[in-house]
């Protein structure tokens, strides 16, 4: 597999550093500690369950349908949290999201049915995390000119961190205060520290009076504005003439299910091969711990040796090593498959930023990015439904294992057939973005770029 | 190559996984009616071989997901 070169406007003159002082990395960091804040409640949503089955009597699946409608909801919700951040910007929509999601944490502390939990929870809760996860990323890619892997790294990774750290804090805090107040708790102190982050949070470099990371003399100049709201939808228009815009959602819907089989049925599965529930609890842990490693690492040897590459070797890996687990019997072979799989899994996401950057350049991305959402939240939804069905008819998880093979591997296979990465889908458009401004066109007419992209 | 102005490997992403989740809802639906079945027949004292005969009431999402389904 050959090596994409980077298209000639990353080629500089001369070499910048790769690592230096830059707002970006406050941007980064406002933007991980975001994440991690705003998932918290979610991907801890495991401890929430006891609490409430004994205060109200309700059953677990009635209780963890609140969770899955959660899910359901922010796929649906992404495309439009998408098209949210790329006209109104960032920071308008971190304000709509954190505002939705005080709001549904204070109402789930005061529920008494459960279909007021499917509201809170489900509904506001599933929204309002779509608003945190989609437009951020788009807006993080607008700092970096150069060296995006390395931001996309350092969020990716944090988004690893979020539930290890959240699950065994909100379960010591429901202990000490009970479910009740630890909602709210986590109300007020989500919204103290979300008030401080947005405030600093600038939604480009423009906005902070400076150029993006990794600018060098002679780049061209985008601009620095947002783009009329006319702008952002002709073009989203044109991206979805594209087959990336359509394939990456499918490619990440198939890296998702592959993923969600294993992440939800891994516990079961090494129980039923007599290992404690506590020690099979833990292959979860090691998993993430080394898909953290992956997930910092990917986005930057994207950038280095070509996104495609380097996905499709995650994907592979994500896919083949789940083979393992049909003569896996013993407690060393599944931390072995845990680590072996956490490496494949950490990498499965790490890539689409920079293939996004590769095809649409510095255009607004969060159209495009949503739309890759939607499709990773239904195949998290998906794998994770699959797997207990085939329990439940077949008495065991094989077939499970076989569906979660073939989408790895055939997303694998989709990443190869994607476009090269090497030239813009949509050229020119900095150009035509930069022209409308200088010649200020006459009101209702609108520039089209030179060249679509197609297939 | 497109289908329906779509790429290809899209729609047969989409397909093959409605098909595959159409497949399994219909299977899991199918599953559950015959268990109950089995077990209203049993408390009724009906054969085991005569239990597709035992009033069973399938739920909403159950005759949704034999309706379409056309497998099951």
């Amino acid at each position: 597999m050959t090596t994409a070169k980077p298209p000639s406007s990353f080629r500089t003159p001369q070499r910048p550093r790769v690592f230096y002082w830059h707002y970006a990395w406050v941007i980064v960091s406002i933007i991980a500690v975001m994440q991690m804040v705003g998932s918290s409640v979610r991907m801890a949503f495991g401890v929430f369950i006891d609490p409430l089955s004994t205060e109200f009597g309700w059953s677990q699946g009635a209780i963890t349908m609140a969770y899955a409608l959660s899910s359901v909801v922010t796929a649906l919700a992404s495309p439009m949290a998408g098209s949210l951040g790329d006209r109104l910007g960032a920071r308008k929509a971190m304000m709509i999201g954190c505002t939705l999601f005080i709001v549904g944490i204070v109402l789930t502390g005061v529920i008494n049915q459960v279909w007021q939990l499917y509201v809170t929870f489900g509904l506001m809760l599933g929204i309002a995390q779509a608003i945190f996860l989609v437009p951020l990323i788009p807006s993080a890619m607008t700092w970096f000119r150069r060296h995006l892997g390395l931001g996309m790294g350092i969020l990716m990774a944090a988004w690893g961190l979020g539930p290890a750290l959240a699950t065994p804090l909100l379960g010591y805090m429901i202990e000490q205060f009970g479910w009740k107040d630890t909602f709210w708790i986590t109300a007020v102190a989500s919204a103290v520290i979300m008030a401080a982050l947005i405030a600093v949070y600038k939604n480009k470099p423009a906005d902070h009076g400076v150029d993006p990371y990794g600018f060098v003399p002679g780049d061209p100049d985008i601009g620095g504005k947002r783009p009329p709201a006319e702008r952002v939808k002709q073009f989203t228009g044109y991206m979805r003439r594209t087959a990336a815009y359509w394939n990456l959602s499918s490619i990440h819907f198939l890296g998702c299910v592959g993923h969600a089989i294993i992440l939800i049925y891994i516990i079961p599965i090494a129980v039923n091969e007599g290992i404690s529930l506590v020690v099979a609890a833990s292959l979860v842990t090691a998993m993430s711990a080394v898909s953290i490693i992956t997930r910092l690492a990917t986005p930057v040897m994207c950038d280095k040796y070509g996104p495609k590459a380097v996905m499709t070797v995650a994907y592979l890996i994500q896919g083949l090593t789940v083979i393992m687990l049909f003569w896996t019997h013993d407690v060393w072979l599944f931390f072995v498959f845990a680590a072996a799989f956490g490496i494949g899994y950490g990498g499965e996401a790490g890539g689409f930023p920079i293939l996004n950057r590769r095809y649409y350049g510095f255009a607004p991305v969060g159209s495009a990015h949503g739309f890759q959402m939607l499709g990773a939240g239904l195949g998290m939804a998906l794998g994770g439904w699959v797997g207990g069905v085939i329990f439940d008819m077949m008495g065991n998880y094989d077939l499970a294992l076989i569906i979660s093979v073939v989408a790895s591997v055939a997303g694998a296979v989709s990443i190869v057939l994607l476009e090269r990465t090497d030239k813009l889908l949509i050229p020119d458009w900095e150009k035509e973005h930069l022209e409308e401004e200088e010649t200020q066109p006459a009101p209702g007419q609108v520039r089209a770029p030179t060249s679509a992209g197609a297939d | 190559m497109r289908i329906l102005g779509l790429p290809v490997q899209f729609v047969v992403v989409v397909f093959v996984s409605l098909a595959l989740t159409i497949y399994l809802a219909g299977w899991a639906a199918s599953n559950n009616i015959e268990a109950r079945s089995f077990r209203t027949a049993s408390m009724n004292g009906i054969p085991a071989y005569q239990s597709a005969d035992a009033d069973t009431e399938a739920e909403t999402w159950e005759r949704a997901a034999l309706l379409v389904c056309p497998l099951h």
